[in-house]
């Protein structure tokens, strides 16, 4: 909301303050003040001038060469003009040689197509009154001739005022007035206009009112008014409106503004002669009505449920929201009716929610509004109108002698009570005494009507809809004691800190190993589109297909909640790799998000099997249909993983065994061993490279995935035949996992030194390094061999084509003495024979 | 005879010398070996021995255990030498280039400025009694808007834009991590002192709005609890933060589950600087937790981390923090 502090001065003296202690008041107030704007004075030479004769430009089509008189003997200029309602005898505003516009351009005698101009004719834009700019202004009071524009202008601040939702009594001068009159306790300026002349019209209307029960509204005021005439607002309304953010449009709709801003209560008026049957409703669309054309030239799609203002046979108005088109004041109106009313907020709120209308009246409806104030409201637009029709065009209008005011369970003032203990209590502000605490709410017009030692009972004035408690009462001596007044101060208290869920140290601690290992955490959007998951090559059974998705999202791209984070992943390198980043490394610690409906029991079962995070419920709530939420590690490394260097002269790239070792040291620094890797179903997952990525398992588990990333969604993201390596875990899982491995520690030391033997062997090409592993570990006559280690694999020359060559070196090592070279010797061979047996290994 | 034992010694005298300017271990070694091992040549005039007359053998026995003895403790001497030499010549190797780069490793890895922030704070409130909650993202409007006195058809609902579930538009992506306070006052009974950090979601997205940000919630609510000692606390908090020399400001404002309700404002190089907003718990949110707010009361503040995390690292840009750029993430430490 904009607030000129010119106009606000007609509510509340405040010319002993400065423009910035105003602002810093509003600010203890909590009005936040967003903007100011300065309106500087207007320049001494921009005068009023009379226009005594307009001839065509004799060179071009579109401009006047006009003869402007600027002073009482008689002086004239000759100022060429483009204005299209340049006319004799105007008086205009003469912007002559020498003199500034607010903007800062100079004005200067200059030859405008072979004609002298000593000076130019101002439009509205050129004072920075309003945009218009194609006519000039047409100074319609009676100024003088040659007096100074900034006698009639004066030099003004605009603040932009950010108000929150509990400020509606904030949205008009007189509540900013009110505010301010408490804060620096100085008193309101009553009544800034009075009313002089009386404008009755002594005769019956013919207008009636009805308002059904379920519109909710629950006052209604009518004030019907005639002999008007729909004219242009003099230039000080016109500023003022246009200051304040709002376009002038003929006086009757500028008066309706005018005296919304000024009071908070938004006003419409119709043309009462455009009123089927002479009568105003308001009631629900119903069946009867289903569409409007409104003041906005739009046409607006009726709901059941919205209320609506409408005479015998249309709508014509969307209560509180905008006025219909057909019952718009025009340049013929004579006669209108002028509505006050106090509409339910909800429904306001609800109708302009759903026709994406949001306007000064139903900003101010949603925010409730007196419900006391309709009929002086009513009465103060009528003489705003008729007086300014009556001095500025002689033109006696006439107002009905009642309104009608259709209100028929009438408010009662509500009564709230006050503790000072309390006060004191939840303030933490121990000084203040009954005496300050009633002193404080009457500033605020809160009339006390009882007192004990401790408790006041206040009647709160009725246009404070915000104050319903105790609360809202100690909030309001708070903000005039001002928080800074507060002490600081610490509570003491004695407080076992609550049990922490662990998981969340654990995600942390994932955090601390991964960085330790070279990874980068970066945080992504957590939603995608569909395409992401055609990427992913993904079909629609497939569990990670998008299960959540969002209503209003920003844009398709990010309609849906992500199931997997490797698409962020793979955004982020696909911009790296733009950049000519080499070997990113990123891991990010987030959340998958799936419906609940049982969806769980599709293919991917084992991922998101376990649903144990369970977050409180209340009884209301189908906690059935909460979607769930899984946290998981993810990241990808890219290419290369180290670079050719000084002590390194082959440049290497990342492959599985990087993930591998990286999960390796992961999984030891959190003590778990026991872990194992089965290969990857492609209909699980399909953007993983078939030949080259494992699951993570633990009893029949699934913890996580790791793999190469499949060449087809490599090419969808952009990121060519360079392939990096990716993985996700489950780590809630994991964290499980952790939680329930203890650590077989041996507490002895080995007195006896062990042995090393190496061991070649040939086996067939099909046999894995777990089948070697498992056959050495299962050997039936295993004594000493205590460990091994694989330090060679090797296929191609002289070896046949279909086998391999392992080579490890094993350890014995033995607690009861040192081994001799015949014992060891003994067990090798045993375990190369039971190695041909069992997996048909030779000795090389 | 004796004379072969003279020779052996003068023999020996001159292996030593051959080394005994350079004694490398290993030669150090074989000269033992040479001479005193178990094939050595004293070794074999020992096995001469048995072959000697009787009455020679003492004498020749003795004379050979002098000369053992003699070779022995040159070779003592000479081992001796050998280690000290050994450290010397390590010692003399030419100086390395210790600008030389470390590693051809790719990258140092960093944690997130965002996650740094929220551990360094959460060891703070955690050293103040308070214990780290957190909830979840999609939440039903109940936990997100209700229960935290934003009632439906109320304009306090436009203070936040809102991300609904398309399947269920109950459920919202949660605006705020003040979700986490209902869900924990439901479950526990007071007193109770929480933090809540997380990620909320709100239909925003421009230079200096992100979709996705990053909110904490701290939570106090106990007997006689004040405004003051929100104040207290708050500014506790800001000194951590940034120093003793810190200066808050409380300005009065609007959140609906709180009342009175303030905006925080920290005094920096560039003026006031809006950091967050606090508030005592508005008596309705109790209401719906079943908590008495006659007997209890309590303070909420809460602040954006992504804000925070671009004051303490001197960021410009929001986006940033979401982009993914390698090159400024691996700038980040471990250690918050």
């Amino acid at each position: 909301m904009f607030i000129s502090i010119n106009w606000l001065n007609d509510y509340i003296d405040l010319s002993n303050y400065t423009l910035d202690e105003i602002t810093k008041s509003l600010t203890q107030l909590g009005i936040e003040v967003e903007g100011i704007n300065i309106k500087e004075s207007l320049d001494d030479k921009l005068i009023v001038g009379r226009v005594v004769s307009v001839a065509q430009h004799p060179n071009a089509d579109s401009l006047h060469y006009c003869k402007v008189e600027i002073d009482e003997s008689g002086t004239h200029l000759d100022i060429v003009c483009g204005a299209t309602n340049v006319t004799k005898n105007m008086l205009a505003v003469v912007a002559t040689v020498g003199s500034k516009l607010p903007d800062g351009t100079p004005v200067k005698e200059s030859k405008i197509r072979g004609q002298i101009s000593q000076g130019m004719l101002c439009s509205e834009k050129e004072l920075d009154i309003s945009s218009n700019h194609d006519e000039i202004i047409d100074l319609k009071e009676n100024l003088a001739i040659g007096s100074k524009l900034n006698q009639y202008i004066k030099p003004d601040a605009v603040l932009e005022l950010g108000l929150t939702p509990n400020m509606g009594h904030c949205l008009s001068y007189i509540g900013i007035a009110r505010e301010l009159s408490a804060f620096y306790s100085i008193p309101l300026i009553q009544n800034p206009r009075q009313k002089t002349i009386s404008f009755s019209l002594n005769k019956k209307v013919e207008l009636t009112v009805k308002v059904k029960e379920d519109s909710g509204c629950q006052r209604f005021v009518a004030l019907y008014m005639e002999n008007i005439k729909v004219v242009e607002s003099p230039l000080w309304l016109k500023q003022r409106l246009e200051l304040t953010g709002l376009r002038s449009v003929n006086l009757i709709v500028d008066a309706t503004n005018y005296i919304m801003l000024e009071s908070g209560q938004p006003i419409h008026a119709y043309d009462y002669t455009k009123l089927d049957g002479k009568c105003l409703q308001v009631c629900k669309a119903g069946k009867n009505f289903h569409s409007l054309i409104t003041l906005d030239d739009k046409k607006s799609l009726l709901d059941q449920n919205d209320i609506i203002i409408c005479d015998k046979n249309n709508a014509v108005g969307i209560a509180g929201v905008m006025g219909g088109k057909n019952s718009e004041i025009d340049p013929t109106t004579n006669k209108i009716v002028i509505e006050v009313a106090n509409f339910s907020p909800s429904q306001v709120r609800r109708t302009a929610k759903r026709l994406n209308t949001h306007t000064e009246s139903s900003h101010r409806f949603e925010r409730e509004l007196d419900i006391n104030q309709p009929p002086q409201v009513a009465n103060k637009v009528a003489t705003f109108i008729a007086s300014i029709l009556q001095s500025e065009h002689n033109i006696q209008a006439k107002v009905a002698d009642e309104s009608i005011d259709f209100y028929p369970t009438k408010a009662r003032a509500k009564r709230i009570a006050i503790r000072v203990s309390r006060t004191r209590s939840v303030l933490g502000y121990y000084k203040i005494s009954i005496s300050d605490v009633i002193n404080i709410l009457e500033r605020l017009c809160f009339k006390p009507l009882d007192k004990t030692d401790d408790r006041i009972l206040f009647e709160i004035p009725s246009w404070r809809n915000d104050v319903n408690k105790e609360i809202d009462l100690i909030e309001e001596v708070g903000r005039l004691v001002g928080f800074d007044n507060i002490p600081y101060e610490m509570p003491k208290m004695n407080i076992q800190p609550h049990q922490e869920d662990p998981f969340i140290n654990f995600k942390d601690f994932c955090r601390t190993i991964l960085a330790a290992n070279g990874l980068t955490e970066v945080i992504t959007y957590p939603f995608f589109s569909k395409k992401d998951f055609t990427a992913l090559n993904l079909d629609e059974n497939h569990i990670f297909w998008p299960t959540v998705s969002l209503n209003n999202a920003l844009n398709e791209e990010q309609r849906h909640l992500q199931t997997t984070q490797l698409p962020g992943l793979l955004k982020a390198l696909e911009k790296n790799r733009n950049r000519n980043q080499q070997g990113s490394r990123f891991f990010e610690v987030g959340r998958g998000y799936f419906q609940s409906n049982g969806q769980e029991n599709k293919t991917f079962s084992e991922i998101l099997s376990n649903k144990e995070r369970h977050f409180s419920g209340v009884e209301h709530i189908n906690e059935q249909t909460r979607p769930f939420e899984r946290t998981f590690l993810s990241g990808i490394l890219d290419n290369p993983l180290t670079t050719k260097g000084w002590d390194n002269k082959e440049e290497k790239n990342v492959d599985f065994f990087s993930v591998k070792e990286l999960i390796f040291n992961l999984f030891s620094a959190a003590g778990i061993h026991q872990h194992e890797w089965t290969r990857v179903n492609q209909e699980k997952i399909p953007f993983l490279h078939p030949k080259a990525s494992a699951f993570l398992v633990w009893n029949n588990q699934t913890l996580g995935w790791i793999g190469e990333l499949h060449p087809r969604t490599c090419l969808a993201y952009n990121l060519g035949s360079n392939i990096p390596v990716i993985f996700e875990l489950d780590i809630e899982a994991v964290y499980k996992l952790s939680e329930t491995t203890s650590l077989k520690i041996e507490s002895t030391t080995k007195k006896f030194p062990s042995v090393s033997r190496d061991l070649s062997l040939l086996v067939n090409d099909k046999i894995s390094f777990k089948d070697l592993e498992t056959s050495i570990n299962s050997h039936p006559k295993q004594k000493h061999q205590k460990g091994f280690h694989l330090f060679d694999i090797y296929k191609g020359e002289n070896i046949e084509q279909g086998w391999k060559s392992f080579a490890a070196t094993l350890t014995f090592q033995s607690e009861k003495k040192t081994l001799t070279d015949g014992e060891i010797d003994k067990e090798m061979s045993s375990l190369v024979k039971w190695l041909k047996d069992d997996l048909g290994a030779t000795q090389r | 005879m004796y004379e072969e034992l003279n020779n052996l010694s003068s023999e020996f005298r001159k292996d030593l010398d051959a080394i005994k300017s350079k004694p490398v271990a290993n030669l150090v070694e074989k000269l033992r070996l040479d001479w005193i091992g178990k094939k050595g040549r004293i070794s074999k005039e020992y096995s001469k021995l048995n072959r000697l007359p009787k009455d020679e053998r003492p004498k020749f026995g003795k004379q050979l255990n002098i000369l053992k003895q003699d070779i022995e403790k040159n070779l003592q001497i000479l081992k001796d030498h050998a280690v000290e030499f050994g450290i010397e010549e390590n010692l003399s190797k030419p100086e390395i280039d210790i600008s030389l780069p470390s590693s051809t490793r790719c990258s140092n890895g960093g944690i997130h400025p965002i996650s740094l922030v929220q551990q360094k704070m959460c060891k703070i409130f955690k050293r103040y009694g308070f214990t780290v909650y957190e909830g979840p993202e999609l939440d039903h409007d109940f936990y997100n808007f209700t229960a935290l006195n934003i009632p439906h058809d109320h304009p306090s609902r436009d203070m936040q834009d809102t991300f609904f579930v398309k399947e269920n538009p109950l459920f919202v992506l949660r605006t705020h991590t003040s979700n986490v306070q209902i869900h924990t006052m439901l479950q526990e009974k007071p007193p109770l002192r929480i933090i809540s950090p997380g990620r909320v979601y709100r239909v925003d997205n421009d230079a200096t709005h992100s979709p996705m940000f990053h909110q904490m919630e701290c939570v106090v609510v106990d007997k006689g609890i004040s405004f003051a000692h929100l104040k207290g606390m708050i500014q506790a908090f800001m000194t951590e933060i940034f120093g003793s020399n810190v200066k808050t400001r409380f300005r009065p404002s609007f959140f609906p589950f709180v009342e009175p309700g303030a905006e925080i404002d920290i005094y920096g190089p560039n003026g006031w600087l809006e950091i967050g907003g606090c508030g005592m718990i508005h008596p309705n949110v109790f209401e719906s937790v079943n908590y008495d707010s006659e007997i209890y009361t309590g303070y909420a503040f809460g602040f954006g981390l992504d804000r925070m995390a671009m004051t303490l690292f001197g960021l410009s840009d929001l986006r940033l923090l979401f982009e993914g750029d390698f090159s400024f993430h691996s700038q980040f430490s471990i250690l918050p």
